[in-house]
């Protein structure tokens, strides 16, 4: 058997599987019978380890070099190496919706594991049943219109390889598959949302859903810092987001995923935003498909389309699908759902639902700003850029906003406010105060010493109210303060991972003002031999070579840099700089040296060079201040994110604090 | 250096467009500033600073030059307008078309707050509602037991 053969039975399998477990879901329901929901259960496990064989297949072909398989002659050459081999599935389109497809089924038999637990069986049929139709669509895509097993009539003895862009960093063998890992992870909250409002039972799934839900957002986080890790490493540009509509297609659902993490709380301790819940984990799994939609369909340009296809119809009616599904069973159910009370705005959940108000108008702007061209387009047929300074301008104020709510929230109490809410609040405005000022005494920006007092302000926070959680406990119980702290941090998982969590945010906003405030670009042509002093650095080009590697061949210009004053602290060293030809770009690919330090990253790029004599290279300098520290944000938040599910409550549901079951 | 040229020679034979061998003029930082908010024409989604494309090499030739010449950034940018319309400005003019984009956060906010508003009065409505639903004898029943105590 050839894995191609293999692979193409193994989705159609797959796909029956799917199938079968909707229909045997569906009969679950109508005959209210135990077994057809058993049996759904098990199917869930077959469609996994269906989805598992077509996965392997697929690789196994990879590894062959069987370039008779459509996807291996399109997407992979016998000359990559290992690793790029083992990573090539997820390379374009058709394996990567085959990877979406085997992490669908990995969360559906999850799932199905909690029938009759936290799952309970009135609800069960609806969940499994909407996680198989999820299932149902990825497997017909591949089946009907992006099928990676195509068998190729005459296979070429060598394939077309893989796109060089992710040949270049391992970081492409990660950051895929956490998106993934992300984007499917938000179907389980919404099929969850879709079984409550169909159960009729609208309190106990946010409980359920709530593990879900946060591993689905730390993957993710983890999946859009490891995606700016992955851009300031590769593209050559120094930067690390820009407002791409790749990028902005994962940032919509992890902001609409935070809105919804945040009124989820409300609803678990008070029984409010019911239906906002519902429209909230909706419209969050929905921008997950309208991501892969944009991006996929070829109407908006991207730097990051790797893979384009004749999916996008597809993927367009999906979401309208899901739309469809989550919205218009709200609508049909929002007159029943009673919620418990009345929102006092100076109080938790007034902050909470202000944030999810703010995180809700970010994710509006950015589909706004991201749609807008194609709107104008069609609309007037003019052409008009929207791109990163215009999203830099306006999150400014929506950051600052949210920094702001961040802090306040957690110290605010349930309810009602009471007199050491006032002191703690003075606390962090006079840290705010003193940030800023002395930011601006150092001659810092507006922005950058707003930016520091947010910063303190944020930590003052979050050190009142561990302190005071500290001092309450150490009095009650007659403990010694550290004994105290850590039995706390022991006990209050989720109060202190969300602290870590929110440090991380208020980290990553500070990086984010320095690097952007105070990046600088400079460029220059050196002779071999000659040295360059820029910004406290001393740059000598050594030499210029050429060599000859496995899939690729790469022009070198190692340099050597010396510090020669305090602004060039830690730049020291020899850096090889190159510029890489593959056979299947147009252009070179320059792969950045990155010099990383605490307070600057130094950025080293060839850019040009002379190609006859080789006399000359041109080198392109780029030194950000704090970027070091976005990355231990994103850090901090995977951590926090962890801290809070690992490992008490991690399958065990959450049955504190609820107003109203059912 | 003469393997150099050979490989390269080799290496660039396959390319479309083999790079000019003359040094490209030294760039200062505003130059890279100023490219940063143009659209590179040729490319997926970068800027004029960012992109490695010939195009975009010139543009930024074209920026130290106008540079050097004392025009303001402003003016360069116009420079730009006139030759490929407002599309080359990653930053959309806040007018015509463009001018929604630019209140976006407004909209987003006013239309998110408009249905939250709407939502609590529906939720104070119903709890009214469901207040006035209570049969009278029962309200004096619970008086009365109140009263008791």
């Amino acid at each position: 058997m050839t894995p191609g053969f293999l692979g193409g039975i193994a989705l159609v399998a797959a796909l029956l599987f799917s199938l079968l477990g909707l229909g045997l879901s569906a009969l679950a329901h109508f005959l209210q019978d135990g077994r057809y929901l058993r049996a759904a259960q098990r199917t869930s496990l077959l469609s996994l380890l269906a989805a598992a064989l077509s996965f392997a297949a697929l690789e196994w072909a990879i590894l062959t070099n069987d370039f008779s398989v459509s996807y291996v002659a399109n997407h992979s050459a016998s000359v990559n190496p290992l690793w790029v081999k083992l990573v090539t599935p997820w390379a374009a389109l058709e394996g990567s919706i085959l990877l979406w497809a085997l992490l669908q089924t990995l969360y559906t038999w999850l799932v199905s594991l909690r029938v009759g637990r936290s799952l309970d069986v009135w609800r069960a049929p609806f969940a499994l049943g909407t996680l198989f139709a999820v299932q149902v669509f990825f497997f017909a895509v591949m089946v009907f219109v992006a099928h990676p097993f195509d068998a190729v009539p005459n296979p070429p003895p060598e394939g077309l390889g893989t796109n060089p862009l992710l040949q270049n960093h391992w970081m492409m063998a990660v950051h895929p598959v956490l998106m993934y890992l992300g984007f499917v992870g938000l179907s389980v909250p919404f099929a969850y949302a879709v079984a409550a409002m169909l159960a009729r039972r609208y309190q106990s799934w946010i409980f359920e859903t709530r593990w879900w839900t946060l591993v689905a957002w730390g993957f993710l986080t983890a999946a859009i810092f490891t995606g700016k890790w992955w851009s300031y490493e590769i593209l050559g540009w120094g930067g690390y987001w820009a407002w791409d509509p790749v990028e902005n297609a994962s940032l919509i659902p992890w902001l609409l995923a935070t809105a919804f993490l945040h009124t989820a709380q409300v609803q678990e301790r008070k029984g409010l935003f019911k239906g906002w819940n519902f429209a909230f984990i909706t419209l969050a799994f929905a921008a997950t498909v309208f991501g892969t939609f944009l991006t996929r369909s070829g109407v908006i340009q991207s730097v990051h389309a790797f893979a384009s296809g004749p999916v996008g119809a597809w993927f367009l009616a999906f979401l309208l699908g899901v739309m469809a599904l989550g919205l218009g069973l709200l609508a049909r159910v929002s007159r029943e759902i009673r919620e418990a009370g009345e929102v006092r705005w100076q109080s938790r959940e007034g902050a909470l639902l202000a944030g999810a108000l703010f995180f809700g108008t970010f994710a509006f702007v950015v589909v706004v700003g991201t749609l807008w061209p194609l709107v104008v387009e069609l609309a007037s047929g003019a052409k008009v850029s929207v791109g990163a300074p215009f999203f830099n301008q306006v999150s400014v104020p929506l950051g600052v906003f949210m920094l702001l709510l961040m802090g306040i929230g957690p110290v605010l109490p349930w309810r009602h406010t009471r007199g050491e809410v006032v002191r703690n609040l003075a606390a962090m405005l006079i840290a705010l105060a003193t940030g800023f000022l002395i930011g601006l005494g150092l001659g810092l920006s507006l922005g950058v010493s707003l930016a520091i007092g947010l910063f303190a302000y944020n930590l003052t926070a979050v050190g009142l109210m561990v302190a005071q959680g500290v001092r309450e406990r150490a009095r009650a119980l007659g403990l010694p303060p550290s004994r105290a702290f850590f039995e706390l941090a022991a006990t209050q998982r989720r109060r202190f991972g969300s602290h870590i969590v929110h440090l991380g945010v208020a980290l990553a906003a500070l990086a984010i003002a320095f690097s952007q405030t105070y990046r600088y670009t400079e460029q220059k042509t050196l002779q071999v031999g000659e040295a360059w002093q820029t910004r406290g650095l001393e740059i000598r080009l050594l030499s210029l070579t050429a060599r000859e590697e496995a899939n690729r061949f790469a022009a070198l210009a190692p340099i050597e840099v010396r510090s020669i004053s305090r602004d060039g602290w830690g730049a020291d060293g020899r850096y090889e700089t190159r510029l890489n030809f593959y056979p299947q770009m147009s252009s070179p690919l320059a792969t950045p040296v990155v010099r990383y330090s605490l307070y600057n990253d130094y950025y080293f790029v060839l850019m040009q060079f002379d190609q006859e004599k080789g006399q000359w290279a041109t080198l392109k300098v780029i030194i950000t201040p704090m970027v070091f520290w976005l990355w231990v944000a994103g850090g901090l938040m995977v951590l926090g994110t962890a801290y809070i599910l690992w490992p008490a409550g991690a399958w065990a549901p959450s049955r504190e604090a609820a107003p109203s079951l059912g | 250096m003469k393997r150099l040229g050979l490989l390269l020679w080799l290496g660039l034979g396959v390319l479309a467009q083999p790079a000019p061998n003359t040094p490209p003029p030294d760039f200062p930082p505003q130059v890279f500033e100023i490219a940063r908010e143009l659209r590179c024409p040729v490319c997926q989604g970068e800027s004029a600073a960012e992109s490695n494309a010939g195009i975009a090499l010139e543009m930024r030739r074209i920026i130290a030059e106008k540079l050097a010449q004392g025009e303001s950034p402003a003016e360069i940018k116009q420079f730009f307008v006139e030759r490929y319309g407002d599309w080359i400005l990653y930053n959309p003019p806040a007018r015509g078309a463009t001018l929604w984009v630019w209140l976006s956060p407004l909209v987003g906010l006013l239309l998110l707050g408009y249905g939250l508003w709407r939502y609590q009065a529906q939720v104070r409505a119903r709890a009214e509602q469901t207040a006035l639903q209570v049969p009278e004898e029962e309200i004096a029943r619970l008086e009365a037991e109140l009263d008791r105590r």
